[in-house]
């Protein structure tokens, strides 16, 4: 019993500190571009810097929800004859509250991201997607997992997006990119997948982590190094 | 032939041609090699987000730069790089 809590823990504090990583890596992102965007006012890079707002957030929700889980955790550690003594309504309200935001979040993120690259400036239309994507919540018991499948619809799509850029503009630095998509499309797949700690759990988080390594380089390689060069 | 310039660079050329002058909108069009109607559209756009400012005299219209217009130009090779790394 002591080492099923002991690896239990040890599980939960290694993926808290994995989401803690994807949540600074997306927040950096997106408070670069919308300092970018301050400077550029192109409003493909106001939608990159809403989505990757939005993604962090989503980490920031999963970080929270994990962290009441280490709790739960702890409190079955001390209740007698292994029964979880008074269900703590407050602490289930609150977990099933950021369980779905997350996902929310998550999905309305590659939203966006979506929608900047569809090239089309129709609010209606955006509002509509949301409502088609936000369907399966509403109305099934897995709709949790139909998200992570419709996020991977929506990550296909940008994929195909950035495939193209890659074919117009034959820039290595869109492979690198590309390959940060392709990883993430891998791990929210294999999310859906992911009921409970198995081995699509443990994939996805590594998948994922690669993802978001990949993009920190690109962001990495975004800031310019060196002395500015004053033109005007 | 000459590579068809995006909007960034369209909005670089026209801030680049307008820094420290005050500039004739035909000149502006001449100057950073626009047609009418798109030296138009973009120096409408220019208006609205404070890149530049509208001044009227006897002579007519003319442009000059803003503080946010500098900043544009200043840091130009910044968005560049930002949008060759992420696509946008």
């Amino acid at each position: 019993m002591v080492l099923l809590s002991q690896l239990l823990n040890n599980l939960f504090v290694h993926t808290l500190f994995l989401e803690f990583i994807f949540f600074s890596i997306t927040f950096l992102v997106s408070l670069y571009s919308f300092k970018i965007y301050k400077i550029s006012f192109k409003r493909e890079i106001k939608l990159f810097a809403i989505s990757f707002l939005l993604i962090s957030l989503s980490y920031l929700s999963l970080i929270i929800l994990n962290t009441t889980t280490i709790f739960d955790v702890w409190n079955l550690l001390i209740v007698s004859n292994n029964k979880f003594i008074g269900n703590n309504i407050f602490s289930l309200i609150i977990s099933s509250f950021f369980k779905y935001s997350q996902i929310l979040l998550f999905s309305s993120g590659l939203l966006v991201l979506t929608y900047m690259t569809l090239g089309i400036e129709n609010k209606k239309t955006l509002f509509l997607l949301f409502l088609l994507v936000i369907l399966p919540l509403l109305v099934r018991e897995s709709g949790i997992s139909l998200l992570y499948f419709s996020s991977s619809i929506m990550l296909l799509f940008i994929i195909v997006y950035y495939i193209n850029i890659y074919r117009i503009t034959k820039q290595i630095r869109m492979l690198l990119i590309l390959a940060a998509f392709v990883t993430l499309f891998l791990g929210t797949f294999n999310f859906v997948f992911a009921k409970s700690i198995n081995f699509y759990f443990i994939a996805a988080h590594i998948l994922t982590l690669v993802a978001y390594t990949l993009i920190l380089i690109s962001l990495l390689h975004a800031i310019p190094h060196g002395k500015k060069k004053k033109q005007a | 032939m000459a590579r068809k310039r995006n909007r960034l660079e369209i909005i670089y050329d026209i801030l680049k041609v307008i820094a420290g002058k005050k500039m004739k909108p035909t000149h502006i069009m001449y100057k950073s090699n626009l047609s009418h109607t798109l030296m138009k559209e973009y120096i409408e756009e220019l208006k609205q987000k404070e890149l530049i400012k509208e001044e009227l005299n006897k002579k007519g219209k003319t442009y000059s730069i803003t503080i946010k217009g500098r900043n544009y130009l200043n840091e130009y090779h910044r968005i560049l790089r930002f949008t060759e790394s992420f696509g946008i």
